[in-house]
């Protein structure tokens, strides 16, 4: 109970002493009607929630082809074929490259580049290349993650799967790699966190999505508050995707204390 | 005299420089009960491993009914359905029930039915005194019990030969008399079995033949009360003082 008082106590001294400072700054009146200012907000809102939507779909699309082609770089990086060594040689170039590179210079490239080529069947749309481009990146990080979690499942799991007479790739099908995607739920949800965000990198090559809606407004009117407005969006996603994540992280790490003991 | 399941001929295996068998001879009559005892690292679990193809023998010939598996690497998988393993550490898959444990190979290598595979599972459950756990998780299960579902596992492939690598040692001590009792059933059923352990009581009480392992050799080998009685060796002697004094 005490401790709770304190807490209460030493948070409205601390942010109601940092809101009299920043109140009492010289430049405040200009910052709060720059950046604070309802009508404003109003009449920004619709035009970035509309943007918003193109967030939304952009990474709605992304994520699953994200998912897919993570795992399927991580299993070609994994295996340990001879006959298949061109496939692994091709999952390390690619993860190497499109990691070193950041991903807006990727986004840049293609959105510039691609639609320059003037090849006639390719498409055109900014839209579809930087979600591609985006895809590209975050395709080399998640198989990454896959990768790490695969690794984690004990040698022994497949020794079992193995003594009972399941071949290779049934013993990887069945037994390891569902143990190791399981392990690495939590870090995938914080990668497509923060693939919501990475989508308003797409705004450099055209597309109207939210930031961009948001940096028309500011332009147009002189007021930055529809950058504002354009946050407050993500972070209705974000954080509660977010409370998920750490809930599952407790209780995964609950589950794994419970058969330590059992 | 009819031909041993098992016979192992000359066989050397190695780490490296590191020989960890040498020149193992030995014969596993079918439904004989063979106690590997040794200290820890003198092969037992390795002997094991080979005899399961899960690891290679650098030399000699292993033949089982009559055919030389060592180089079969090819057919490694089909000699593998023949020969049922349980290990130390249970290794049952923490993301399945229990009876998807015990279906997966049966289904999936012998590509039989769901309805039929589940049946047989849940008659050898009802057999060990298990049969309410069918759906329970492993990390649900005690130690013992999850052995005893290994050991089901192995059975649901009805190989010919069951290799037991020191099941009961990851166990608290009164969970090791109920995995033990499956063990005196199979026998009683006429399972081939070849176990590494450190029980010497359970041993003697159950072994057809017991072989002392050192350095990767077989040292001494005879019948259980023999064996322990008036064993030969200098280096069997000291080990069984040893162990027996240590409770």
């Amino acid at each position: 109970m005490r401790s709770i008082f304190i807490a209460i106590v030493s948070t409205i001294v601390l942010f109601g002493g940092m809101a009299w400072l920043i109140s009492r700054s010289e430049g405040w009146d200009a910052v709060q009607q720059a950046f604070f200012s309802a009508p404003d907000f109003r009449a920004a809102w619709p035009k970035v929630v509309d943007g918003f939507k193109l967030n939304v779909r952009m990474f709605l699309i992304a994520e699953p082809i994200i998912l897919a082609a993570g795992l399927l770089l991580a299993v070609m990086r994994l295996n340990r074929n001879a006959v298949l060594f061109p496939l692994r040689a091709f999952a390390i170039a690619y993860i190497d490259l499109f990691r070193g590179i950041p991903t807006l210079l990727i986004i840049l490239m293609l959105g510039f580049g691609m639609p320059g080529l003037r090849i006639s069947w390719l498409p055109a749309s900014p839209v579809f290349w930087g979600v591609t481009a985006i895809i590209l990146s975050s395709a080399a990080y998640t198989a990454e993650t896959f990768r790490a979690g695969i690794e984690s499942v004990h040698p022994s799991q497949r020794a079992a799967a193995r003594s009972l007479g399941l071949n290779s790739a049934q013993a990887f099908t069945h037994v390891v790699l569902p143990q190791g995607v399981r392990a690495v739920i939590p870090p995938l949800l914080s990668g497509f966190i923060a693939l919501q965000k990475e989508t308003a990198l797409v705004s450099t090559i055209g597309p109207l999505e939210a930031t961009r809606q948001a940096g028309i407004y500011s332009s147009l009117n002189f007021n930055y508050t529809s950058y504002l407005a354009a946050a407050l969006l993500f972070i209705a996603i974000t954080i509660p995707l977010t409370r998920f994540t750490d809930w599952l992280l407790q209780r995964s790490a609950r589950l794994r204390e419970l058969g330590m003991t059992a | 005299m009819t031909a041993p399941l098992i016979a192992y001929r000359g066989v050397y295996k190695a780490y490296g420089q590191h020989l960890v068998l040498r020149n193992i001879n030995l014969d596993i009559p079918e439904h004989s009960v063979t106690c590997l005892i040794g200290a820890s690292g003198c092969g037992k679990s390795t002997l094991l491993r080979c005899t399961n193809l899960l690891e290679e023998i650098q030399h000699g010939e292993i033949i089982l009914s009559g055919r030389d598996i060592a180089q079969a690497q090819d057919d490694a998988d089909a000699i593998r359905k023949r020969v049922g393993m349980v290990f130390q550490s249970y290794n049952l898959f923490p993301h399945m029930t229990v009876l998807q444990n015990i279906t997966l190979a049966p289904r999936r290598v012998l590509r039989r039915p769901m309805n039929e595979c589940a049946e047989e599972a849940r008659v050898l459950l009802q057999r060990f005194g298990l049969a309410d756990k069918a759906n329970e998780y492993p990390d649900r299960l005690s130690g013992g019990q999850q052995q005893r579902i290994a050991i089901i596992r192995a059975l649901a492939m009805q190989p010919e030969v069951l290799l037991l690598d020191e099941i009961t040692s990851a166990l608290d001590p009164e969970m090791v008399g109920e995995v033990l009792d499956i063990i005196v059933e199979l026998k009683d059923l006429g399972m081939t079995m070849i176990m590494a352990t450190h029980q010497m009581g359970f041993a003697r009480q159950i072994a057809d033949q017991v072989v002392f392992l050192d350095g990767g050799e077989i040292l001494e080998r005879n019948e259980p009360n023999a064996f322990f009685d008036t064993p030969q060796h200098d280096r069997t002697k000291q080990f069984l003082h040893r162990v027996m004094s240590a409770g």
